[in-house]
């Protein structure tokens, strides 16, 4: 299972980043998603076997009001970069 | 002209079972625009002013919907309408955000028991928040044959501490109303505004007693 990181900015606000919960869960390849204002990260877990594309996942944050600026595909877990 | 009678009592009595919801219900710390396919439910009453407002988000820069404002005063008066709100600019940055907003309704308006008339609506929303400072400009203008008036508030805050993203968010927040029309020039409203999750709260009161509650969810 990879964990792909998004740097996003604009993300000061909780109630106002809810959209990019709301997208992600719906989307097959994710099983997971971690939201860390503090870092300026988004944080998804991918399927066993399945994908998100960097393509999607910049769509989802700029439909949830926000600008992607990187997205990484890490080799740590998604709990371990949940951790920092 | 029966048909217009009877569509001018339908018309007031719409009007006076939302006026009455809208008791319970202000100028609600405006979230014009969501998320694209959210669906947005904003009510609350602040001073003389109460306010219901559903949209829904069709895409991160445009939402339509319902709005319904009710002005207390010697006549009550109310005004009813669909609206639709445009995020005209968002600026993201690394460790804030900063939105202007402007929207344009049409429906009814009157005082309550008196009849309504076409009426109009807009209004333009500017601010810019980190995750310790809020701040905020709003005016709206509601119009029609018999109703006119304006609001117009800035309002600042500082967050106590900075939340994370699945952590109770609370805010101290000073707003400065002006309603024009009525008696007092200007409300003074001290609030805490609380959110979690999709949930949002304000509680508050005017200098004058009055209390402020908004109440705010995305789903």
């Amino acid at each position: 299972m990879a964990t792909v990181k998004t740097t996003v900015n604009g993300m000061v606000c909780s109630f106002c980043a809810q959209g990019i919960l709301a997208h992600f869960k719906k989307h097959p390849a994710v099983s997971n998603v971690h939201v860390d204002l503090t870092r300026k990260l988004v944080l998804l877990e991918e399927r066993k076997g399945k994908a998100i594309t960097d393509n999607e996942i910049t769509e989802y944050i700029k439909k949830s009001g926000f600008e992607p600026v990187k997205v990484e595909r890490v080799k740590e877990s998604f709990e371990q970069a949940k951790a920092g | 002209m029966q048909l217009h009678l009877f569509s001018q009592l339908t018309l007031t009595k719409s009007l006076k079972i939302i006026s009455i919801s809208l008791l319970l219900a202000a100028t609600v710390a405006a979230h014009p625009v969501a998320f694209e396919g959210a669906y947005q439910l904003m009510f609350g009453t602040a001073g003389p002013v109460q306010n219901l407002e559903f949209y829904r988000s069709y895409s991160a820069h445009a939402a339509w919907g319902l709005h319904s404002m009710r002005f207390e005063g010697d006549e009550d008066e109310i005004f009813t309408g669909l609206q639709h709100n445009w995020l005209l600019k968002r600026w993201n940055l690394p460790s804030a955000q900063a939105n202007v907003y402007a929207g344009l309704g049409a429906g009814l308006a009157g005082e309550v028991g008196n009849g309504v008339l076409p009426g109009g609506i807009g209004f333009f929303r500017a601010d810019y928040e980190t995750r310790r400072i809020y701040t905020a400009l709003d005016a709206k203008w509601i119009e029609s044959g018999d109703v006119s008036r304006g609001v117009f508030s800035v309002a600042a805050g500082i967050a106590p501490y900075k939340a994370e993203f699945d952590q109770l968010n609370t805010w101290l927040i000073l707003q400065i109303e002006h309603v024009t029309g009525m008696e007092d020039e200007l409300d003074i409203i001290p609030k805490v505004r609380f959110f979690k999750g999709p949930y949002f709260l304000e509680l508050g009161s005017t200098l004058s007693g009055k209390p402020v509650i908004n109440f705010m969810i995305h789903f």
